[in-house]
């Protein structure tokens, strides 16, 4: 008996810090104000099709700003292309948008999951640094730059 | 019983514990790493022994790498996941071969959810290529929930596994002699 309120208590007890360091650890990072950014996109050949700044609004995330300015494909549950981007994943670990494709008039970039995927980079002043946060929870501010790149799972990430 | 049946039997005790294993960690594979994995590895090697165990988990690193639905990880990272499961029954072998206790074996479950995401990391830097940091904190998170996943369910599931799988494991393995000269 004893040990099983023991059991108990220190189950809520690792369950609760967990949720803590979970909750802090999946910061929403929606825009406290607004503001503009500057994108870059590169396709798979390394080249740069998109090279601009991009306004954003108060409590846009990351995923708002590419879905006003471009036309977006993004995973459904099962990993597969969705130009609707109707899917959201409500994971606790992960919640938000996962992106494969990404366009406008003059470019077009699309990725699998498997074999390819966008990756993105934020500069801090010398050089970008890959984000540690999906789209839906890239931190950003007022005249940051952020690259969007395509990559090869195979080939690594730089 | 002979070596034979022996052999037959343990072939099929592994064919059976390898396929829960499996198919347990396809049904949970929606939630990022929260599984029966750890459990029942540690569960495996306590109660079937060490070369077992070892078969078993090779099998399911493999297993789960051409039959998951969701597809195999990147082929660089097999080895580090094979060796990720092994260690399981090589530590509870060696270094902890007097961890029996429910409590004792939640914590080093505990700490091998961390010890497992970090084998991943040689691989994501140096073939993969991926900065250290930027991996680290991307996958703290996750290390942090298969940790807590693994001491929960080793605290709560332990003992009345290792329970079931003993009683079943001696009905199993039961040895039964027919005379042979029946009139």
């Amino acid at each position: 008996m004893k040990t099983t309120a023991l059991k108990i208590a220190v189950s809520i007890i690792v369950v609760l810090i967990t949720a803590i360091l979970v909750h802090f650890l999946s910061a929403s990072n929606q825009a406290t104000s607004d503001g503009t950014l500057r994108i870059t996109i590169v396709d798979d050949n390394g080249q740069t099709v998109f090279n601009g700044d991009v306004s954003y609004l108060e409590n846009d995330s990351f995923y708002d700003v590419l879905q006003r300015e471009f036309e977006l494909t993004c995973a459904s549950s099962s990993y597969q292309a969705d130009a609707s981007c109707s899917y959201d994943f409500q994971n606790f670990a992960y919640e938000g948008k996962i992106l494969l494709g990404i366009a406008n008039d003059d470019f077009s970039i699309q990725t699998d999951w498997s074999n390819s995927f966008l990756a993105f980079e934020l500069f801090d002043g010398s050089d970008f640094y890959l984000a540690t946060q999906g789209v839906s929870r890239i931190e950003f501010s007022n005249q940051d730059q952020i690259r969007i790149s395509v990559r090869s799972v195979s080939e690594g990430l730089s | 019983m002979s070596q034979k049946h022996q052999a037959i039997k343990d072939a099929a005790l592994i064919a059976v514990l390898a396929s829960i294993l499996f198919v347990q960690q396809i049904a949970l594979s929606f939630l990022p790493n929260i599984q029966f994995t750890a459990l029942l590895i540690v569960l495996y090697s306590r109660v079937i022994g060490f070369k077992k165990t070892i078969f078993i988990v090779v099998i399911h690193v493999f297993a789960i790498n051409i039959l998951s639905p969701f597809g195999p990880v990147i082929p660089m990272q097999i080895p580090a996941m094979l060796l990720g499961w092994l260690l399981i029954p090589i530590m509870l072998h060696t270094v902890f071969k007097k961890a029996e206790s429910a409590w004792s074996l939640a914590i080093i479950g505990f700490l091998f959810g961390f010890i497992y995401g970090w084998l991943f990391i040689p691989v994501s830097i140096w073939i993969l290529d991926i900065p250290f940091l930027t991996y680290f904190y991307a996958d703290v998170l996750f290390e942090i929930i298969m940790a807590v996943s693994n001491f929960l369910t080793i605290l709560w599931l332990y003992e009345p596994l290792k329970k079931l799988l003993l009683d079943q494991k001696s009905k199993y393995y039961m040895t039964i002699c027919e005379p042979k000269n029946q009139i």
